[in-house]
């Protein structure tokens, strides 16, 4: 290709990788979130349900407090109380994590239309946001620093350290004289506040409303990208943007006419872990 | 049983509470709700109809999820086992044609598919260890991607708008309407799943294979110290609970519909996880659960229109809460609350 034909293609370029990162934001927050929660030893698969929860909350706090700032801040508190809701079902009464991340999808997907109901007497949707409180890069930063963040603590803190023992030998916890409750709480608080920050993204950076179901899998391809990366931070978030990126590309070949049917996109990153839960000998992890 | 049927009322009271409360909340009387589901569901023939077919869907995968939940597993694939058998009832009834060993193969295609996508979740959890909520979880997935792209590249029907398939022949109505009325949906399945549930019991409480699926479920190295393979029983009972969701393709295709409707399903897979936990893993409670879950999904359905604040979405914060509340009911006892030990998760009974 020459340079010629390159500097025409750029812009378009340029275009294409800013929407892959900005598609991407959700699903990698929410797949760091999984991440705390799964390396504490709880399996987390509440994440449609914490994203939808963020997705909701956003939209209806900037709606209702007219501030981006505001409302982000107290989303990220429902979000801490969400984790803490999870803590308290999962680790305390001892559900089965798997059967509380279920009902909480359910019972969030069932709330949502009867909260916006009774807040803006419309089923479903809440209305449109002020284009004028969007955020420019803001959302950037957020998953930049909350990544950056998230590799400092759990590789070079004490705190990193006994998460990943909460997770691998929780009875070694206990032995050293820490508690493995406060562990786990203070993970699956991580896991709130982060995956709710994914969903208020989500609802009020790439849309400007909350539409029913709008997290649409996208809690379910980050757990899906989690296992795949095999529960490694770097990898975990690499994956979350590949998927981005085939989520753009569909976008995009669905409108150029595309060899692969959508549908294939859609269906990738389930089939990639299959493939990668096929590959492995057996019993290298119990947790997927 | 006496202790299930408890934990069940006394859940079953706690759900019915925050339900009011919620109720109340949004300014309707807790009442006038039930009185509109009841209405809406069962008082005239054509909304029983519908209430019986929902509730057939839902004891077919309900019957095979006590089975597997008995093996101490927690398979959520029924919702993608049941689309992908009807698709296949579906194809492969219009490429045999109605001839009586295509229609015999149509009735084998449905059951036959689902226990191979059994299979494949077996071979996940035996071989490679993986947990089944992944795999199945990632199979649901899978599936709707699958069915989506058949139907819309190769059978699609050019006289439909919707994403819907031809529709069969007329001979492959294999089970006949249960009321006289013109298109209800009920049809004579459901006595094949009520049949399927008395089944379901007999197998797990009177025969070898039942007390193999529940010793493993129990305790699997006393099982096996007894000479119970784990792997062969999770196998089967994984393969036998997909056929048995594989089983609604006689309800949805050859006993109502005759064709694929893409998104046909309302969730009967994962209303069917609710019904399992609420009988109790027993195939014998499924019936009135079944026909109780039915009752709630055709009966919110007319909420919208009936109320102002409340919507059909409100069945969902049903099940949410009856779940919550009686996983709770089983799990709490008010000491270990206020307590600061860890209670031990009594393996994956929940």
């Amino acid at each position: 290709m020459s340079l010629h034909g390159l500097e025409e293609y750029l812009p378009s370029l340029v275009q294409f990788c800013l929407s892959v990162l900005r598609i991407s934001l959700p699903l990698s927050l929410a797949a760091i979130a999984g991440f705390w929660s799964e390396r504490s030893g709880t399996p987390q698969v509440g994440l449609e349900g914490f994203l939808l929860l963020g997705a909701l909350a956003g939209a209806t706090l900037v709606k209702l407090t007219d501030s981006m700032p505001m409302g982000f801040a107290l989303t990220l508190m429902i979000g801490a109380a969400g984790g803490m809701l999870f803590y308290w079902l999962a680790c305390r009464i001892a559900i089965n994590a798997i059967l509380v991340g279920l009902i909480f999808n359910l019972l969030i997907a069932g709330i949502a239309p009867f909260i916006t109901k009774l807040i803006f007497g419309s089923t479903g949707s809440t209305p449109t946001l002020d284009p004028a409180l969007r955020w420019q890069f803001f959302p950037y930063l957020w998953a930049a620093g909350i990544l950056i963040v998230s590799l400092i603590l759990f590789h070079r803190t004490g705190f990193g350290l006994l998460v990943k023992f909460a997770g691998l030998k929780p009875e070694v916890i206990s032995s050293a004289g820490f508690s493995l409750s406060t562990v786990q709480m203070c993970s699956l608080i991580l896991c709130g506040v982060i995956s709710t920050s994914g969903g208020f993204i989500l609802s009020t950076y790439l849309a400007s409303c909350y539409s029913p179901m709008m997290s649409a899998g996208r809690g379910f391809m980050a757990l899906a990208a989690l296992i795949f990366a095999r529960w490694d931070l770097p990898r975990t978030f690499a994956m979350a943007i590949a998927f981005g990126f085939f989520e753009a590309a569909q976008i995009y070949l669905q409108s150029v006419n595309s060899p692969l049917p959508s549908q294939f996109y859609q269906a990738l990153p389930y089939l990639m872990t299959l493939v990668v839960l096929g590959l492995r000998r057996q019993g290298l992890s119990e947790m997927a | 049983m006496i202790r299930s049927l408890s934990t069940l009322t006394f859940s079953a009271l706690i759900g019915a509470l925050f339900l009011g409360a919620l109720c109340l909340i949004a300014g309707e009387s807790p009442v006038r709700v039930v009185e509109i589901v009841i209405q809406n569901s069962m008082l005239n023939q054509e909304d029983l109809a519908v209430t019986l077919f929902y509730s057939t869907h839902l004891m077919f995968a309900a019957t095979g999820l006590c089975l597997a939940m008995h093996a101490g597993l927690f398979p959520i694939g029924a919702e993608g086992q049941i689309s992908i058998s009807c698709l296949a009832t579906t194809v492969v009834g219009l490429l045999m044609g109605p001839s009586p060993f295509g229609i015999f193969l149509a009735l084998l295609a449905g059951p036959l598919t689902a226990a191979g996508l059994g299979a494949v979740t077996a071979y996940f959890k035996v071989k490679k260890s993986s947990h089944e909520v992944i795999v199945t979880m990632m199979l649901n997935f899978l599936s709707a991607s699958v069915a989506n792209y058949l139907v819309s590249h190769f059978f699609q029907s050019s006289e439909s708008q919707n994403p819907e398939t031809g529709t069969l022949a007329p001979a492959f109505k294999l089970f006949s309407p249960l009321f006289s009325l013109a298109n209800t949906p009920a049809n004579s399945s459901f006595y094949l799943a009520i049949a399927v549930c008395f089944l379901g019991w007999f197998v797990l409480s009177r025969t070898r294979w039942g007390y193999e699926i529940r010793a493993v479920g129990l305790n699997h190295s006393v099982a096996a110290h007894s000479g119970i393979s784990r792997a062969r029983v999770i196998t089967t009972v994984l393969i036998v609970s997909a056929a048995l969701a594989g089983l609604s393709s006689f309800n949805q295709i050859l006993g109502y519909n005759l064709k694929y409707q893409v998104g046909f399903s309302a969730d009967y897979g994962f209303l069917a996880i609710v019904v399992a936990l609420m009988a109790s893993r027993n195939p014998l409670f499924v019936i009135p659960a079944s026909f109780f879950f039915a009752i709630l999904m055709k009966g919110s359905a007319e909420l919208d229109i009936d109320t102002d604040t409340i919507t059909r979405d409100f069945v969902k914060i049903i099940e949410g809460f009856l779940i919550l509340a009686f996983v709770l009911a089983q799990k709490i006892d008010l000491k270990s609350l206020f307590s600061r030990k860890r209670i031990d998760d009594e393996s994956s009974r929940a």
